[in-house]
């Protein structure tokens, strides 16, 4: 399999992570879900916040996880806070949130729609990959943050020792009840996971044509 | 070689070239310049728009060229209106010219960058071709000055290419104390770019 083939191959992995989250999505906040990831991309990290098109100075709101085992690194997924305001609106539509106050980057309810969604999407990603490649990877509790976009790309490589010079970087787009909101999902492996994504890959295609 | 590596020496490719870049210009315009290439990426063709990081109704200037032979494809140079009046300045201080008023650059600025555009991306063409022990024909460069859109869409770049790639090169240009910052981008055809992986592990045998 070649290089380009196994970016497909990782592609195609996070395309069923997508399906997951979409049916957890559906069936906890009852409504109907598609995600979609329409590219994969192999960045350098610290054009993280440039490809986002976030700049460093904006509060986003993002959630976290990082995973050791056979493999180690970090899952990010990063919302604008309009688009995270969008999706707790349709979230919460039927549960008669009270006034916004304008104090608030979101109010508790909000935060507390996102918070799930971020744990869904990052969980169901490690959850795929893990099972995908064939690897034990535990985790940890993820971590939510409303804060500036530089401020969570710091913590990130703080508390994950692990994440090295490259991550994958799918752009997604969420649809919730025809609502279309742009999310953007990271993994964010070390080096030699990076390197061990690449050679696992390769077989996940072989045991898909085989039927196993 | 694994990928890792391979991204890497695909980045130190690109170094090269941008090391050459620099001496052409510094000898070209008698100044002291220096490139660097921040980053590599590689990224989904249908990425790119977002990646550039211009909204795609602003204009801006670039330098597309096409190459074909033994490898084919494009190499995309991309400034911000904003950094080529910068560069123009810089490059042109010593000149008296007209400056754009009512033009968005005028004919000195625009022949000014669009040289260094052409210098940029016919020594990553010739680096690459070098490193990679492979004959390329570079056809005559093509400089525009327009909306990011118009120049995608005029050229042959299928954004929305899901199935392939393009090598992204955030790159910054230092002359005179001023820094400029500028996106290179390497095209290649589906094909070639796997010749450039598994040809890569040349460039690294040579070192050794």
């Amino acid at each position: 399999m070649n290089e380009v083939e196994k970016l497909r191959e990782i592609k195609r992995i996070a395309d069923t992570a997508a399906k997951k989250i979409a049916d957890s999505m559906a069936a906890m906040f009852g409504r109907g879900v598609v995600m979609r990831i329409s590219a994969v991309n192999m960045i350098t990290i610290e054009n993280i916040p440039k490809f986002i098109g976030i700049s460093k100075e904006e509060i986003v709101v993002s959630s976290y996880i990082s995973f050791n085992g056979f493999l180690s690194g970090s899952v990010l997924c990063v919302l604008s806070i309009e688009n995270a305001r969008e999706i707790a609106d349709i979230l919460l539509a039927e549960m008669g949130e009270s006034q916004r106050d304008a104090r608030l980057i979101l109010t508790e309810m909000e935060q507390s729609s996102i918070m799930e969604l971020g744990n869904i999407i990052t969980s169901s990603f490690i959850d795929t990959w893990s099972n995908k490649l064939s690897f034990e990877v535990s985790h940890d509790p993820p971590t939510f943050a409303c804060d500036y976009m530089s401020e969570i790309i710091d913590t990130l490589l703080e508390n994950s020792s692990g994440v090295g010079d490259f991550g994958f970087m799918f752009d997604s787009l969420l649809s919730v009840t025809e609502h279309d909101v742009d999310l953007e999902v990271l993994v964010l492996p070390d080096l030699s996971s990076m390197q061990k994504i690449f050679d696992s890959v390769a077989f996940t295609r072989l045991e898909a044509s085989s039927g196993v | 070689m694994n990928e890792i590596e391979k991204i890497i020496a695909i980045k130190d490719m690109a170094d090269d070239a941008a090391e050459k870049i620099a001496e052409s210009m510094s000898t070209l315009f008698g100044l002291d310049v220096e490139m660097d290439i921040s980053s590599i990426n590689l990224v989904a063709t249908n990425s790119i728009l977002k990646f550039i990081g211009i909204p795609k109704e602003n204009v801006v200037a670039s330098s597309f060229v096409t190459f074909s032979g033994f490898l084919s494809g494009s190499v995309l140079t991309i400034l911000s209106i904003k950094s080529c009046r910068e560069l123009a300045n810089i490059l042109l201080a010593e000149m008296e010219y007209e400056s754009s008023s009512g033009a968005i650059l005028s004919e000195m600025e625009q022949s000014s960058i669009m040289e260094l555009c052409n210098i940029i991306t016919s020594m990553f063409i010739d680096t690459w071709a070098n490193t990679l022990y492979c004959e390329v024909t570079q056809h005559p460069p093509d400089f525009t000055c327009d909306c990011l859109s118009a120049i995608i869409e005029a050229s042959p770049i299928d954004i929305s290419d899901k199935r392939n790639f393009a090598f992204m090169f955030d790159s910054s240009i230092s002359i005179t104390d001023h820094e400029i910052d500028l996106e290179v981008l390497v095209l290649p055809d589906l094909e070639t770019m796997l010749k450039i992986f598994d040809r890569i592990i040349l460039s690294s045998l040579e070192i050794k």
